[in-house]
């Protein structure tokens, strides 16, 4: 839980709608609104307990945190169907706060041993929900996958926007309320530029507890404020024109990308607000090489020894204040950039030099 | 030969901490010669003398945070 509550990213929060008032009348929407196992980051075996966001919410309600109007799919992550979106478009109507879980799924039909962990993952669903006794929750079985949603091993994206009628769920549920929560179930990169909702938590797969992960950070219930930063770059649609075979460094990552990315490497907002200061009293720091190198050493003894408090003679201190109203977290991140701005990849010639390897130019 | 280290700019250290209303805390970041080094054609590690530029991100809501960068002269 507590991992799963420290990676919550929160990208969008407009008009300070989050975090959500104790009592928020709740829906629960979305093709995730109920994923157990598409919860789970890819490679894990399935889990034979975890809680999806509808069941997280049945517990809040049953606590008094949240008032659950009650949980619909509206639509899966793939396809034309829109028939399932006007059932979540009435919840929505009937609560304050809409919630809306899409993105991406890792788990794939077609494979074996993801249809065993999918009967496994509905079973479970099934029995919970009926050990909740709650007539809402049937099982709805996780999202069948098979095109541009589905990330993993052997199938690689070319479109990297919401997939099927996600964005038609999303634009149908703020015709009718304005007060929407878009969180994003995902591993791989999602351009959500298009998505116009006031607030957007990125989850990524958040684990088993992850349903109550991201609840408890909408609800900043037990000091849950989010404070995750971006882990890549979230590039535009148009990026994936790139071939996938330029294996240039030139514009790629977030140590070389000049265009504007949707969210850039280490983005992340607060609930709170706050002042960075460096101590550094003079701008300018002379560090000899020597010194550098010296230290090299020593700074691989100390990883290795798994041991604190290693400092490089490059050592930059700053005082963090929280400004604002909430008790958060803070992560402060350190760039260094290069003498020069000119992009060049010093080992591509050399490569390319090799005798017998013409066939590369 | 003259060399250009190819990142536009790089993650060096990071620090997390949990901070209650009006509470400061201070935090090291300590940037390590493995960012700086360069491995050059002939697959020495090197580091370039020059100037670098140290800062931290940019966000919406520390707006008053430093805006600033630092300087580090390598030599």
């Amino acid at each position: 839980m507590e991992a799963a509550v420290q990676s919550m990213v929160l990208l969008k929060n407009e008009g300070g709608l989050l975090p959500l008032a104790k009592g928020a009348k709740l829906a629960i929407l979305g093709p995730h609104f109920n994923s157990t196992q598409d919860l789970l980051s890819d490679y894990s075996p399935g889990h034979w307990w975890a809680h999806s966001p509808l069941m997280a919410a049945q517990a809040l309600d049953k606590a008094g945190e949240i008032s659950l109007v009650g949980g619909a799919q509206g639509c899966t992550l793939e396809g034309t169907n829109t028939s399932g979106i006007a059932a979540a478009v009435a919840l929505a109507k009937a609560a304050d706060v809409a919630v809306i879980f899409v993105g991406l799924t890792r788990t794939c039909c077609r494979s074996r041993v993801g249809a065993s962990a999918r009967a496994a993952a509905c079973s479970d669903a099934r029995a919970l929900a009926s050990a909740n006794k709650d007539p809402t929750n049937s099982g709805t079985p996780p999202v069948v996958a098979t095109g541009s949603a589905l990330e993993s091993e052997g199938h690689d994206r070319t479109d990297i926007d919401l997939q099927g009628q996600q964005t038609a769920l999303i634009n149908a549920v703020l015709a009718v309320n304005k007060k929407i929560i878009v969180v994003l179930i995902h591993g791989g990169a999602l351009d959500v530029s298009n998505v116009v909702a006031p607030a957007i938590l990125d989850a990524h797969y958040p684990g088993q507890l992850g349903g109550d992960a991201v609840l408890r950070t909408l609800l900043n219930m037990h000091k849950a404020a989010p404070a995750g930063r971006l882990t890549t770059t979230t590039y535009q649609q148009s990026f994936t024109q790139r071939p996938m075979s330029d294996m240039s460094m030139a514009n790629i990552t977030y140590k070389h990308y000049t265009g504007a990315p949707v969210y850039p490497f280490g983005y992340g907002l607060s609930y709170s607000t706050w002042t960075v200061q460096w101590h550094n009293s003079s701008q300018h720091r002379r560090v000899s090489i020597d010194s550098m190198e010296r230290a090299h050493s020593e700074y691989f003894a100390a990883v290795a020894s798994g041991r604190d408090g290693w400092r490089s003679p490059a050592a930059y201190s700053a005082t963090i204040t929280n400004t604002g109203g909430v008790t958060s977290d803070y992560v402060l991140l350190g760039f260094v950039s290069s003498p020069q701005r000119r992009l060049s990849d010093p080992l591509e010639p050399v490569l390319l030099n090799f005798p017998g390897c013409e066939f590369l130019k | 030969m003259p060399f250009i280290r190819p990142q536009i700019r790089e993650l060096f250290d990071f620090a997390r901490v949990s901070l209650a209303p009006n509470a400061s805390a201070t935090v090291h970041l300590s940037l390590p010669a493995s960012v700086l080094s360069h491995v050059d054609r002939y697959g020495d590690e090197r580091l370039l003398a020059g100037k670098y530029k140290v800062r931290t991100h940019k966000l919406p809501q520390a707006a008053n945070s430093v805006s600033k960068s630092l300087m580090l002269i390598l030599k």
